[in-house]
């Protein structure tokens, strides 16, 4: 992608909705998804402007994952509807806060793998982790949100 | 993605139901984007003032080195430290059941060893049968969220290469029986679903110049089973961590767990 505003735009109106869909499976928020994708695009755009990025996706992403782990470092089991929505389903309620119990970098990995679709090579390049751990981080997460997911539904169904 | 992935992504579309509309948001990342640059371009301005200030100062310092100095350098002042106290509890110990299993297979006992608990630590002293010490076993629990690097001991600023246990246990273990006063078998663990970090170490009697009774009491492949067993991980309180106020209490690891 070339540093002209005809192609970025183009870049940002595509990706805006998926970036803001996975920064919502990572903040469980979606007022701090749209900010964080902003300011995130927002990024990208200054920066490749200036021809300082390589690959968009690997940038955005990978930006993106940081700066969710920065807001929110400290995981607070917390789901926030858009204003206005109607009722959330209780499994999806369960769904994220299970998904937010993971650490920031197991939830990060699941997101952009079984989410975004991203293949392994992609997801370490993002995350800055080799091969071998994605696959750990994966198997692990997969593992312990299952069982958070059976503990919640046996909760629920006492 | 393979086959196996899908109900996880069909649960996710679920989660999404209810996403609010996208209204102006391309045209705000091109009005954050040019905020970006103009801040860009000001930061740049005020380093460059930054240096000519850097480099006016160090003009007069220079100057002034020259002139008779009569000033007087003041006087570093003393700093306040503050220890922090641990809090003891002796409700049921959870992770006394998980190594008591361990001990008792090897004909030994163990039992609290005062002081024997604080937040995120416990210590423990194991005797024969016949009552004859054989060293200790002290634990302690982190948060570490990040990926951490395990450290080697003889190659300090290199990480180790880590082992996995089931469930997502990553871990290194460290053996050092050189040192007949200080031998020990320590084993640091890191459950990345949660980054909980557990250090367990065994060592042997200290100070006694004794090879033999040196040994500590559990091997290192035991301390390896016991530091990656998901139930001593879940034996701490959920908020328990050596860290913050109260960690001057820890115990003193052969390898410490390097924290961010």
């Amino acid at each position: 992608m070339s540093g002209d505003d005809d192609g970025l735009r183009d870049f940002v109106a595509s990706r805006l909705p998926h970036l803001r869909r996975s920064a919502f499976l990572m903040c469980g928020d979606w007022e701090l998804a749209t900010e964080l994708t902003r300011a995130c695009l927002a990024r990208v755009v200054a920066d490749t402007r200036r021809g300082a990025v390589a690959d968009p996706d690997v940038y955005a992403y990978a930006d993106l994952m940081e700066a969710c782990r920065r807001r929110n470092r400290r995981r607070e089991h917390v789901f926030v509807a858009a204003a206005g929505a109607e009722g959330v389903a209780a499994e999806s309620i369960l769904l994220l806060d299970a998904l937010h119990k993971l650490a920031p970098r197991c939830r990060a990995v699941l997101v952009l793998r079984h989410w975004d679709g991203f293949d392994v090579d992609a997801v370490g390049a993002m995350l800055d982790l080799d091969d071998e751990r994605v696959a750990a981080y994966e198997r692990a997460g997969l593992a312990a949100l299952q069982k958070l997911l059976l503990e919640s539904e046996a909760a629920l169904s006492a | 993605m393979n086959e196996r992935s899908r109900p996880l992504t069909r649960l996710l579309e679920h989660v999404l139901e209810g996403e609010p509309d996208l209204g102006d948001e391309v045209d705000a990342v091109f009005r954050d984007a040019d905020r970006i640059r103009r801040r860009r371009t000001r930061v740049l301005l005020g380093a460059g003032a930054a240096v000519v200030a850097v480099i006016a100062a160090a003009g007069y310092l220079l100057t002034t080195t020259l002139m008779p100095a009569t000033e007087t350098l003041p006087q570093p002042r003393a700093t306040v430290t503050t220890s922090a106290v641990p809090v003891p509890s002796s409700v049921a110990d959870p992770v006394l059941a998980v190594l008591a299993p361990v001990v008792d297979g090897k004909k030994l006992r163990i039992f609290p060893r005062p002081p024997e608990r604080g937040n995120g630590w416990r210590q423990y002293s194991i005797a024969d049968l016949d009552g004859k010490p054989r060293g200790t076993v002290e634990i302690a629990v982190y948060h570490v969220a990040e990926d951490i690097c395990f450290p080697v001991p003889t190659a300090p600023g290199k990480c180790a290469r880590t082992e996995w246990a089931p469930a997502g246990v990553e871990y290194v273990r460290y053996d050092a029986d050189q040192d007949r006063d200080w031998q020990v078998h320590q084993t640091i663990a890191r459950r990345i679903t949660d980054g909980r970090t557990l250090a367990v170490m065994a060592t042997g009697e200290r100070g006694t110049d004794n090879a033999s009774k040196g040994k500590p009491g559990l091997t290192g492949a035991q301390i390896e089973k016991i530091a990656t067993d998901q139930k001593l991980f879940d034996a701490f309180g959920p908020d328990e961590q050596c860290s913050g106020p109260s960690s001057a209490a820890c115990p003193a690891f052969r390898v410490p767990v390097p924290l961010p």
